[in-house]
């Protein structure tokens, strides 16, 4: 214990170290130049926390990576003077910018690498709140609720046009200039939607699973997750040539980094009561390599806190530039706890989230 | 010291001979001198009244409004006339309180709250609360089941003089486009028998200014879709019998459609949930002494409600969801009472009830609607001894549940003892002083949506269980100068364990029994009664509540912070000052800083509010007829507050009504 305490610390100490010689090499990173009103490192993550529904407490929280330091506060009021909205739905980034979902709030905000709002758009109202975003060349598609994937103009975030989809679509990545989607329908659809991004006239669809939710695409092949008609998290792999979807494990969350996608099923079991009257959650791990098609139902995290074991799992995400998984968990009453593991499994540290059901991180350096 | 408050027999028989029974009795004038002790000092358990004239003279018009008055009560007021509000008693849930009208419970199967915005308070004599039980014998059985019962009495039929007749028509209007006609008709039928007549018809645009904070700014905003449409009408027949035996029976109907508004939700007002609801009951209920030692009360009734929310939007099937509910509940009671001396009583209640609830929440999805039944059988034995200083109070409901659905698993059968003891000691010989204390346990069933709920329903649920422990301190007819005061102060304590809580797992979550609530509080309430001179008197009354109600869960991330929705400081007072040129009431309502979530950080902190409300009112005479004309302004500060967080109450807002009585 003790070894372990002074490891912790060494390491702690090297990361200061670290981040200290980082910027003081790059003397050009000045974020309060960018319009931040704060000071915010080079190294940074955003955390999209979702909030609860109808309590307008969906937030932008933020770490720096490399120095494994936190803030708890919400950056995004920081930054702008105002809340981010209800339900924050979805968060990506490119290299400059941040683009974010708000599903209650209907609406999609663009902000700078530091969280600073640049622009913002409201779709028109018949096609539903907004959900999930994807961006390719200078646009982004979003899928709305009503039954839509719409397309905004990225530089100006004016909205562009609509193709209609199947019903309550939900996650949706891009391939070979073609927008694919899930379509949800609450159970009552089973589909992918195909569309092309630049013709962006019709959708062609090709069935899954019942309730499909998730997308990956990980080095051009299409994985497809989603509720099935038992509420199993099953996943596979879409032949998007063939339109065959063979499915292949089950999985609540995922994250991918270097063509291996990181899974964890968080299992509540509704049979078996414990005797403070809660239901036990049970983690199940497992791992897909893309490169040698290998799926392994085992572990792959070190010396993980005993909690998370058992814990919600409610996101989980890769840092690109160096492999680094977080690992997010809610009982959505209190805020998250993030569980950080480096890319070869070893538990580094755990924090709030600040917020409440933190579900995604994108990272900038 | 001590009040005498001295009436005369032929007082009484005066006021008997007013009712509908007619008969005179004559006896000699006999002067009876015995402290006013009221209910509110001398009951072994905490009571609270407040009564037509107070209502009336504070402006208040809903049910809500004097519940709220109450100690140790928490209003959940979601802001609006059409607004949700529900009664949470010492903090153990809204589910936990019953609501009686006329002494027949009102129920919902279905949610298990009831939403006491419903009420007006138009043809209302008294509000009672009750927190363990009100300790009489002759009640239903479930008035004894909740920890905590709300009782609403209606005003019985008055003729003065020789009236076989009275009317009255009231106009009421006022902010957010309110216009509420109601007309009450009463008639005589012979000597016996007694006719009442209700109508009532309410609308309002209900929109309202409120300033929405966010971040840095600031920005006045409109609350939107909160109209309502309500009517509601009730006929009752009063019939005393020739062996003096009563019988009430009641009919009474509601209809109503209401925008729901919703929480504010930055950046998006759209709004377009609706709810359409209808309730009809009919009940009776028959009172005979058999002898001297015998009574019997016996009551059923008959209730239909449905109801129909409704919500656009692109995001369902065909643009809109619809969900339909109807409930339906039958049911009967008698209790018999036995006296065989006279400080010694016992009473045996058996009610018998039939609930069912047919919707189509599950249609269109791979379940069926499992299309619940449940009959319930309570019976409750109560015992009342009275020594020259001593009550005791005990009671004890034995209750049995059995459901059975179309689809799906029957759950178990649920049975359940709980016991309530309730005692109250005189201190001293000659003074109202009175120390009281009462246990109960007390449980609540898990509801019909806790239950059968589309995959968040669970039928293995237990019910939630309750433990009630009060100790208190009465003390009426205090004379300080000519002001006649009454003082109570109640500490208590509660747990609740197995609570009925939605447990969440990743996505799909499910209700359980989970989590261990504890209460500590006190409740303190002050009324005096000051002839100032000749004709002119002030009213003045004060409650406080202290709260401190924790997550005892363990392993909770919130454990041992407060409840949310909980402060920790509550209190309201009201004066009325009666003259005989006007009538002025006052009103201050307060509740203290409290945290929208569990995890009380300052970012779900609501700040403290205090909301103040005048009223002046005045009765003209013109001969047989008589004109009461209201005033009121509600929240005369026009504060900015919030009860529930996001759901904005409204700022200042006027009222008028006269009322003409013929």
């Amino acid at each position: 214990m003790k070894l372990r305490n002074l490891m912790f610390s060494v390491l702690s100490a090297l990361a200061v170290t670290a981040t200290f010689t980082a910027c003081s090499d790059d003397d050009e990173w000045n974020p309060l130049d960018e319009g931040s009103k704060i000071y915010v490192a080079e190294t940074r993550a955003f955390v999209l926390n979702e909030g609860s529904y109808n309590a307008n407490n969906a937030g932008i929280t933020y770490f720096d990576w490399q120095a494994d330091t936190t803030f708890n506060y919400d950056l995004f009021l920081a930054q702008n003077g105002k809340q981010l909205g209800d339900t924050g739905q979805d968060i990506i980034a490119d290299d400059e910018f941040i683009y974010v979902a708000v599903y209650g709030s209907n609406y999609i905000t663009k902000l700078n690498s530091l969280g600073v709002e640049q622009a913002t758009v409201k779709l028109p109202a018949e096609l539903g709140d907004v959900r999930y975003l994807v961006k390719y060349d200078d646009y982004i598609f979003v899928t709305c609720y009503g039954g839509y994937v719409a397309k905004v103009q990225a530089h100006d975030m004016k909205y562009v046009s609509s193709v209609q989809v199947g019903a309550n679509p939900e996650r949706i990545v891009e391939k070979d200039g073609k927008i694919y989607c899930t379509n949800s329908g609450w159970g009552a659809d089973n589909r992918v939607a195909i569309i092309d991004a630049d013709k962006f006239d019709k959708a062609s669809f090709m069935t899954v699973m019942t309730n499909p939710d998730n997308l990956l695409n990980v080095n051009g092949r299409i994985f497809v997750q989603g509720y099935g008609d038992y509420y199993d998290y099953p996943w596979g792999e879409l032949n998007t040539t063939t339109g065959e979807f063979k499915q292949i494990g089950n999985a609540s969350s995922w994250t991918t980094y270097g063509g291996v996608i990181y899974m964890i099923n968080s299992v509540t079991d509704w049979n078996n009561k414990k005797e403070d009257g809660s239901y036990p959650t049970i983690n199940y791990f497992s791992t897909y390599n893309t490169n040698t098609n290998e799926y392994k139902e085992a572990n792959y995290l070190k010396n993980m806190p005993t909690e998370l074991a058992s814990a919600s799992v409610c996101g989980m995400s890769a840092n690109p530039f160096n492999g680094d998984l977080y690992i997010m968990t809610s009982d959505y009453v209190n805020n998250s706890v993030i569980y950080h593991f480096d890319a070869n499994g070893n538990f580094k540290k755990k924090f709030s989230s600040t917020g409440l059901g933190a579900r995604k991180i994108v990272f900038f350096k | 010291m001590v009040l005498l408050c001295a009436f005369t027999l032929r007082a009484w028989t005066q006021a008997f001979n007013d009712t509908i029974t007619g008969r005179t009795h004559h006896i000699g004038e006999v002067r009876v001198e015995r402290k006013r002790v009221e209910r509110s000092v001398s009951s072994a358990t905490p009571l609270q009244t407040v009564d037509k004239e107070v209502m009336q003279q504070l402006g208040m018009t809903n049910l809500s409004d004097a519940v709220k008055r109450f100690a140790g009560v928490n209003v959940r007021d979601y802001g609006g006339i059409g607004g949700m509000k529900t009664v949470s008693v010492h903090n153990l849930g809204a589910h936990h309180t019953a609501v009686s009208y006329d002494g027949v419970t009102v129920s919902n199967t279905q949610a298990g709250q009831i939403d006491v915005g419903r009420f007006s308070l138009d043809n209302v004599q008294t509000v009672s609360l009750a927190i363990g039980a009100d300790d009489r014998l002759m009640q239903t059985a479930r008035h004894f089941a909740s920890a905590g019962i709300i009782a609403i009495q209606t005003e019985r039929p008055v003729f003065e003089d020789e009236n076989r007749y009275a009317l009255r028509f009231r106009l009421n209007g006022g902010s957010f486009g309110q216009v509420n006609p109601s007309l009450r008709y009463w008639q005589k039928i012979g000597r016996q028998t007694a006719l009442s007549v209700n109508g009532n018809y309410m609308r309002a645009d209900g929109t309202y200014k409120y300033t929405l904070v966010n971040g840095r700014y600031r920005s006045e905003e409109k609350r939107y879709n909160s109209d309502i449409y309500a009517i509601n009408g009730e006929a009752n027949l009063y019939q005393t019998f020739r062996d003096e035996s009563q019988l009430d029976v009641k009919a009474y109907w509601y209809y109503s459609h209401r925008g729901l508004p919703g929480a504010v939700t930055l950046y998006n007002p759209v709004s377009n949930e609706r709810l359409h609801d209808e309730d009809f009951f009919t009940q009776a209920v028959y009172r005979k002494t058999l002898s001297q030692q015998w009574q019997i009360h016996a009551r059923v009734k008959y209730t239909h409600s449905w109801s129909r929310y409704e919500d656009t939007d692109p995001k369902y099937q065909g643009g809109q969801q619809n969900d339909i509910d109807r409930q339906n509940e039958y049911y009967g009671s008698v209790t018999a009472g036995w006296t065989p001396v006279r400080n010694f009583g016992l009473s045996v209640a058996q009610d018998l009830v039939f609930n069912n609830l047919r919707n189509n929440i599950n249609v269109g999805s791979s379940q069926r609607p499992a299309n619940p039944d449940r009959f319930t059988s309570l019976t409750a034995l109560t015992a009342k001894w009275s020594l020259p200083r001593t009550d005791v109070w005990a009671n004890l409901v034995a209750t049995y549940a059995t459901e059975r659905v179309e689809t799906g698993t029957n759950p178990d059968d649920r049975k359940r003892l709980s016991p309530t003891v309730a005692v109250t000691y005189r201190l001293l010989g000659d003074e109202a002083l009175h120390v009281r204390a009462m246990y109960k346990s007390t449980f609540r069933m898990p509801t019909f949506n806790d239950l059968y709920y589309l995959r968040m329903g669970n039928t293995a649920l237990r019910p939630e269980k309750a433990h009630e422990y009060s100790l208190g301190l009465t003390w009426g007819g205090i004379r300080i100068g000519h002001a006649d005061i009454t003082a109570t102060v109640d500490a208590y304590y509660n747990d609740v364990d197995d609570k009925i809580v939605a447990f969440p797992s990743t996505y799909v979550w499910k209700m359980a029994n989970f989590g261990h609530v504890n209460i500590h509080g006190v409740d303190a309430t002050v009324s005096a009664d000051i002839p100032l001179v000749s004709k002119v008197n002030l009213l003045v009354s004060a409650a406080y509540t202290y709260q401190k109600a924790v997550d005892k869960t363990k392993g909770s991330a919130s454990y041992d912070r407060q409840l949310p929705y909980t402060p920790q400081h509550a209190a309201n007072a009201s004066a009325i000052l009666r003259t005989p040129w006007v009538d002025v009431g006052y009103s201050v309502l307060m509740q203290g800083k409290r945290w929208s979530m569990a995890q009380n950080t300052p970012e779900y902190l609501i700040k403290a509010y205090w909301e103040h409300t005048l009223t002046l009112s005045h009765l003209f005479t013109f001969r047989r007829c008589r004109l009461n004309v209201t005033g009121k302004v509600q929240n005369l500060t026009d504060e900015d507050y919030e009860i529930i967080k996001y759901f904005p109450m409204p700022g200042r807002s006027w009222n008028l009504s006269a009322t003409l009585y013929l």
